[in-house]
Formats: structure tokens, C-alpha cells, sequence
């Protein structure tokens, strides 16, 4: 259970810092800055939208097409200008301006009104052994939204957020890790507002001035730091164009907005047929009922229970005469049942879909039974 | 119960899929036709964070979770794949053909790829028809596969009390059509907190109702007479509202707003909001201050700048101000801003009962304007330009307010409707629904 004492501080291996910038390259979108080993490169994406990588070997990782729905290059290009003084570089949008410092790298923002945001704190980026981090400083009166699915109240300033999915069983207001996990925040202040969104599916973590009063940190056990700054000032924009970026939901079948009701579980065609006749009766409205999973064969995905279930084209379409969708609950786990002549398990193993272990053996858990 | 919850969590051997490949999310999303041929519309993912590593439930030594080392992903047959592990390990950590990797990586991904293996499963599978697909886990973008609920919530006041914050901030993320259960998953609602979690649950982008094995039963008539008309009065405000929500999603789908919204999401320079979660906003116009303790039944509202009319009493106020709301079981504090336009329809059991032929446009004095989108809510022709779209614009002229409707735009046609423009409190006017531009007085 996530408790307070679970999150003390525990020692560490110090972290290494960037060498100062050597060499500065422009591209169409980006600059890139050699800082000793390490490379440093600053991409221009939208005038209100900045993605920031540091690779501490200098060698950046391949692309990913897992959350990041738009390849840099796909983005059209945006016209921005590369101001250099012996102290900073600065790149200047029509929205905002990002400034670098020269002797020992870090990265802050302003607006148009000069109002900074997103300013990296003294530490800057670093990294260690198995994992990267970059730190900024938390302005007066600054809050913090967003974080994917998390317990509590809304603002989550003074919380330190892991992004680790994880079935959250009988969470509660302390649990950190939940079944989402979305590194993305908005950070609000009057006047200013800006999202940070974290590019890395690793096991990352937010630490939102718990740590340091003053000073949010994000880090990865991946192999650089990747992250997008998102310009609003207002929410809304902030969220229009993350949504840009990772995407938008299709618009859902209408009856998808009505009542559901579900129950682990209504467990036999019978059950399910007479929670529809009661709604119908008491003339509350319902458009769907989820069926749990009894419905299956033994907990067998892909499967209808023929005892409970035996007729369920019959069952679904006298609902659908009602008025009622079905829904069926699907898991992911297959029942481990070999030579039964359970089609799931026998077409997995034949075209080898399951997860292996490195030694190549299948690995298995333990969901239903 | 007792043999049904050995047989449950008994310990049985599963093995997972690697909804990382292509080739599998293509197996998978194929396997659903054994469910859609039988009329299935929709599925819940679950299970999927994934959920091995707390189980057996209460058996810590068989527990175990998927080994960080363990190869995903990647195209191509068994023996590309591992002709890919080989080059990875012969060529350091930060060399990774194609999309080949180990679970580290891409833990976070297993719900949200196999999400994304139903949902274009059933785009296959019923192309011609939306489904509906859901997800207990998920990562940055989910949206784009499913939508999501809070997972197993508990029937407690203080998880009715941060369902709202919780979707607040998932909208936030990305992330619109959201829910958590009402009642509570797990546990036993009283009848208090199920009929103000029915109000609450009103609200949610995704309004279900749930219950796990071995709790008391959770319908909305489980409760007595006098919950069961406070559950049908909320259910039926839902419907009423549909024209209203439906607008919203399909704001959510073309600009990612939230549905459901925390105050400083319209207030971003008012930093009296910053910290307030217990009161939200569905859409732009209607704010909802609900009741999250037993017993209570008065409240503290923030109401921010501008004014305010109170849902029920039409009372006005003008923010920014703290005001004192009765609310009794019967009640859940709502609110609309001055310039709002909602629109409402009679209430009907489902939604596809019949055809509408009745849409009152609620406004209040003020300046707002508002489009409703508007389409078969069914099938894909929206795609195709079948949609239909009314901007409304409310203001005021000296004492009179002044409602202009635009020609409407779009290939959708409309059954036949009648209009209501109704100014909440002062009058109403009545037309046949031509689509053509009108401007009203009142």
C-alpha cells in the first residue's frame, strides 16, 4: 500500500550534469547543441510548441510512434529567429521566446509580456545510471492539473506522481500509481499557463516541490530526456494542442452518452433480462447493459458460458428490441489450457502471440481462474 | 459465494498477449467477431494495466510480474523477432530495430495498445456502425482508442468526492469521455450516497453504474421509492441533456476540450479557482456544486465573475461571490452563466426511442453564443459531411434579449422538429425547425 513512509528519500548515486555548449548547428526546425558528450536539441514544432531532448551520450534514440501521433517533420515549418549574446542563444517564435545559457546549459521561456515560464531550476538536466531528469522552478502562485488519472483533489502541487500502470485495487487518496499513466500536466499561474508533456513510456515520475519547495523534477529510466513544452497561456490551448500531438478521441455511437448499468455480475440470461424488464417498468432510462465475466465459459476471453448464456444472439437482439446495447467485458489474460481445444490459447501458442521471457519460455500470471 | 471466490482467484495459469505487434492486435481485434456476430456493441478492456502482478490475490508468494527484460513488440515472424533480441544485445541498449524492445519500455502501453487492437477490430469488424470501446488502463493518447473509467472506486463519500477532481484532471490529460462508477464499486452505497452519487454521476462524460460480487445490489430501485425518484429524475435531466453532451463530445473530438471541467478551465486568471474541487462545469455553461457528506444539505458556492442564474429557482446572482445553497436530498446545486444557450429535448427511455420531434433551446438573459452539432449518431456518414451544425448567439438590446439563430450548415437533414426558444423565466416562442436564419425578441 502506497504509504507516506514508503516515499522517504533513500541515497543516491549523484547526478551528472551538461559540459558547457560548444557548438551550435540550425536546422529547419531545430538547434542542436554539442555540450561535451552530450547533445542537447531544441525543435521548433509550432510557434506555441517546443520539444526539448538531451542525450547524455550525444547519440538520440530512434522515433517512436507509440503516443506521439505527428513526427517533428510532419509539422509544418514555423518561421522562428536564433538570436546568439557571448552569455545566451535565444529562439524567438511569434508566440515565445527560449533562452539557453552557454556555460552550463539550461533552458527558460517567456512569453510575449517577457513573463518567464518553464525555467529550468539550478540543477537543469542530468542523468545517472539507468535514468535522466530535468528540474524547473515553480513560480509564485503556481498549480499544477492534469497527470493523467490520479486520487485527491485537483491540484496536485506538493504531490510526487509516478506513471506506472498498475491495477490500483482498493485505491485511495495516498495511491500513486493508478491504472493510467499519463506523464502530461498543466502548470497555471495568472497570466501564464503551460503543459509539459513527458515523452517517455519508461517508468517516469513527477515531483512537484515535494522534493524541493520551489522546484518540480521529472525523471525517466529511460536513455534521454524528451519532453514537449505547450504554450497557452489558456488551458484550452494548452489542451487543443496536446491533443495534437497525441490525439483526439472519434466521436462515439450516440448511445454510448445514455445510462449504463453494469453489475459483477448479472450472471445468467435470465438475471440480465429481467434488470431490463425493471428499467423499462420504472421508466428510467437505460441504453446499455455490461455484461462481467460470467458471461464466459469459465473465464475463457472470446468464450460464452452455454449454461448461463445459451442462446446469446437471442438474448442481445430481444434487448436490442428494447432499447438496450450490449457490452461484454474482454481481459487480456488467455487461460493457460493447452490441448483443450481452446481456440485462443492453441491459435496464440501456433503463431507465437504470447509474451516470452528473455530465456524464450512463456511467461504467465495469474488472473481468473 | 465462498467455492465461487476459490474458483476466482484460484491459481490458474494465464498467458498474455504482446498487443505490441501488429500481427497480434490483428489476431485479437479479429477474435471479437464471435461477440459482435452475436449483436455485442461495445467492450470493456480490463485487467489491462496489466493486472498479474497483484495476483493471486492474497497470495504474495505466487505473485509475479512481468520480467522488465521481457521481449515485446517488434514486426515480422518468430524468427525475425529474434534475430532482432540478438542485434539488440549484440548492439548495446540504445540500438532497437523497428519497434522491438522489452517490457520496461513499454509497460505503460499493454492497455492502451489493446484498446487499440479492439477498437480497430470493430472497425473491421462493424464498419458501418460506432462502437462503444472502454479501458481500465492506458497511456498518453488512449483517447484515441477508448475511453476510460476510474477503475474498482469504493462506495465511500470521500471516493464520491474525488470521482470529479479525478475526471477533472484525466480531462485535463487528454482525455474527455471519462467515468467512475456510480455507487461505488466496490462495497455498499446507503441510500443516501447512491442518490447523491446518481446526481454527481449525472455529470460524468461516461454514467454507469456498477457494483462488484458479493456487495448488496446497486440499481437505481434498490434504494426505496424516494431514491429511486431522485435516481429517475437525475437519469431523465441526463437525457434531457443529451443534445447539449452530445455537442460536447463532438467538441472533444474535434479540438480535444474536456467534457467535464474544473472552474479554471473558463477561469484561468481568477486563482480563486485554482484549488476548487468540489464544483465543476459540464461544457461552458452549466456549473454543478453537489453534496459529498451525509447530511448535509447547505453548501458554500463560488461563483465566479459574471452572472449566475440558479438552475431550479432562476434566482440571479452576480459573481465573483460565495453564496449558500439549500440542497436537499432531492437537490444537487446547479447553475448556468448569463448568455447561456442549452438545449433540451423530452425525456425518452433510450436514444434511440424515436425521433425528435421536439428541442427546446433553454437561454438566459446575457451575452453567449453557442453551436450545436448535430448528426445520425450512429454510423460514420459524418465523415462524409452528413452532419448538421446551428450557431446560436444570445444578447441584449436596451431591456429586450435578443436570440439570433444562423442558417444551419451541413448535409444532415433533420426529421421534422418543432423549436422552442424558451427565456428561462420570462416567455417563450415556438417555430417549425427549417434551418433558416431567424432572429427572436423577447
Amino acid at each position: 500500500m502506497p504509504q507516506y513512509f514508503g516515499q522517504l528519500p533513500t541515497t543516491d548515486q549523484p547526478w551528472s550534469t551538461l559540459g558547457a555548449v560548444q557548438a551550435i548547428q540550425r536546422g529547419d526546425r531545430t538547434v542542436s547543441f554539442k555540450c561535451g558528450d552530450s547533445s542537447v536539441a531544441i525543435s521548433v514544432l509550432a510557434s506555441n510548441l517546443i520539444r526539448v531532448r538531451m542525450a547524455p551520450n550525444g547519440e538520440f534514440m530512434p522515433r517512436r510512434s507509440w503516443a506521439v501521433t505527428i513526427d517533428d517533420l510532419e509539422w509544418a515549418v514555423v518561421p522562428f529567429e536564433v538570436g546568439e549574446t557571448a552569455e545566451v542563444v535565444e529562439i524567438t517564435t511569434e508566440q515565445l521566446r527560449v533562452q539557453i545559457q552557454r556555460d552550463r546549459p539550461s533552458i527558460s521561456c517567456f512569453d510575449k509580456a517577457n513573463r518567464p515560464f518553464a525555467a529550468d531550476a539550478d540543477m537543469g538536466m542530468g542523468w545517472r545510471t539507468g535514468a535522466v531528469a530535468g528540474w524547473k522552478k515553480i513560480a509564485t502562485d503556481e498549480h499544477f492539473y492534469g497527470f493523467g488519472e490520479r486520487t485527491g483533489l485537483l491540484d496536485k502541487l506538493s504531490y510526487r506522481l509516478t506513471n506506472w500502470t498498475a491495477d490500483a485495487l482498493d485505491y485511495g487518496s495516498l495511491t500513486n500509481e493508478m491504472y493510467q499513466a499519463i506523464p502530461f500536466f498543466i502548470a497555471l499561474h495568472p497570466q501564464v499557463g503551460y503543459g509539459i508533456f513527458f515523452n517517455t513510456t519508461f517508468w517516469s515520475q513527477f515531483d512537484i516541490g515535494a522534493d524541493q519547495p520551489g522546484v518540480w523534477r521529472m525523471e525517466t529510466r529511460g536513455n534521454e530526456l524528451d519532453y514537449y513544452i505547450i504554450y497557452g497561456p489558456e488551458p484550452a490551448n494548452i489542451v487543443r494542442t496536446y491533443t495534437q500531438l497525441t490525439g483526439r478521441m472519434p466521436l462515439p455511437p450516440r448511445w454510448a452518452l445514455g445510462y449504463h448499468q453494469c453489475r459483477w455480475s448479472y450472471e445468467s440470461e435470465t438475471v440480465v433480462r429481467l434488470l431490463a424488464r425493471e428499467f423499462r417498468d420504472r421508466s428510467i432510462p437505460c441504453d446499455v447493459i455490461h455484461l462481467d465475466i460470467d458471461y464466459m465459459r469459465g473465464y475463457r476471453v472470446f468464450t460464452w458460458s452455454p449454461k448461463r448464456f445459451p442462446n446469446p444472439g437471442k438474448l442481445i437482439s430481444d434487448l436490442a428490441q428494447d432499447g438496450f446495447k450490449t457490452v461484454t467485458i474482454i481481459d487480456p489474460g488467455v487461460k493457460y489450457e493447452p490441448e483443450a481445444d481452446y481456440h485462443v490459447f492453441d491459435e496464440g501458442v501456433e503463431h507465437d502471440y504470447f509474451v516470452r521471457k528473455a530465456d524464450g519460455k512463456l511467461f504467465h500470471g495469474y488472473v481468473w481462474a | 459465494m465462498a467455492s465461487c471466490f476459490t474458483a476466482m482467484f484460484g491459481p490458474d495459469k494465464a498467458v498474455f498477449p504482446d498487443f505490441l505487434r501488429p500481427d497480434v492486435r490483428q489476431w485479437w481485434g479479429d477474435l471479437h467477431k464471435s461477440l459482435t456476430d452475436s449483436g455485442v456493441a461495445g467492450f470493456c478492456n480490463d485487467m489491462n494495466d496489466p493486472a498479474f502482478s497483484d495476483r493471486p490475490l492474497g497470495d504474495p508468494d505466487h505473485q509475479i510480474g512481468c520480467p522488465p527484460d521481457a521481449p515485446q513488440g517488434g514486426q515480422g515472424d518468430k524468427e525475425t523477432r529474434r534475430q532482432g533480441d540478438k542485434e539488440t544485445r549484440g548492439q548495446g541498449e540504445n540500438f532497437i530495430p523497428s519497434d522491438r524492445t522489452t517490457h520496461a519500455e513499454v509497460h505503460n502501453l499493454y492497455g492502451l495498445m489493446m484498446a487499440k487492437a479492439c477498437a480497430e477490430g470493430l472497425e473491421r469488424l462493424r464498419p458501418n456502425q460506432r462502437s462503444f470501446v472502454l479501458t481500465r488502463s492506458g497511456y498518453a493518447g488512449v483517447q484515441r482508442w477508448s475511453s476510460v473509467w476510474m477503475g474498482d472506486n469504493q462506495s465511500l463519500w470521500d471516493h464520491l468526492e474525488m470521482s470529479l477532481p479525478m475526471l477533472c484532471n484525466m480531462g485535463l490529460s487528454g482525455v474527455a469521455f471519462v467515468g467512475s462508477d456510480i455507487g461505488g464499486f466496490a462495497g455498499n452505497a446507503t441510500a443516501e450516497l447512491f442518490a447523491r452519487w446518481m446526481q454527481v454521476g449525472m455529470l460524468y462524460p461516461l454514467m454507469r453504474g456498477h457494483s462488484a460480487m458479493t456487495t448488496a445490489r446497486h440499481e437505481p430501485w434498490v434504494f426505496g421509492d424516494r431514491v429511486e425518484r431522485i435516481c429517475r429524475e437525475y437519469i431523465n435531466l441526463r437525457y434531457q441533456l443529451l443534445p447539449y453532451i452530445y455537442t460536447l463530445f463532438w467538441e472533444a473530438a474535434t479540438t480535444g476540450a474536456p467534457i467535464l471541467r474544473p472552474l479554471l478551465y473558463h477561469f484561468p486568471d481568477d486563482l480563486k479557482t485554482y484549488t476548487i474541487s468540489d464544483q465543476v462545469l459540464l461544457g461552458p455553461s452549466l456549473m454543478a456544486a453537489p453534496i459529498y457528506r451525509p447530511g448535509i444539505e447547505h453548501r458554500a458556492v463560488y461563483l465566479p465573475a459574471g452572472t449566475w442564474y440558479d438552475w431550479w429557482s432562476g434566482a440571479s446572482y452576480e459573481g465573483p461571490t460565495h453564496i449558500l445553497a439549500h440542497a436537499p436530498l432531492e437537490r444537487m446545486p446547479l447553475y448556468v452563466r448569463a448568455g447561456a444557450i442549452i438545449p433540451m429535448t423530452p425525456v425518452i427511455q433510450y436514444t434511440d426511442e424515436r425521433p425528435i420531434d421536439q428541442l427546446t433551446l433553454c437561454i438566459w438573459s446575457g451575452r453567449g453564443e453557442w453551436t450545436l452539432y448535430e448528426d445520425d449518431g450512429h454510423t460514420f456518414e459524418y465523415k462524409n459531411g452528413t452532419w448538421a451544425t446551428t450557431a446560436y448567439k444570445v444578447s441584449t438590446d436596451g431591456q429586450k434579449t435578443i436570440f439570433e439563430i444562423a442558417a444551419r450548415q451541413g448535409n444532415w437533414t433533420l426529421p421534422s422538429r418543432e423549436v422552442i426558444v424558451q427565456l428561462v423565466g420570462i416567455g417563450e416562442q415556438r417555430f417549425q425547425d427549417d434551418g433558416t436564419a431567424r432572429r427572436l425578441s423577447f
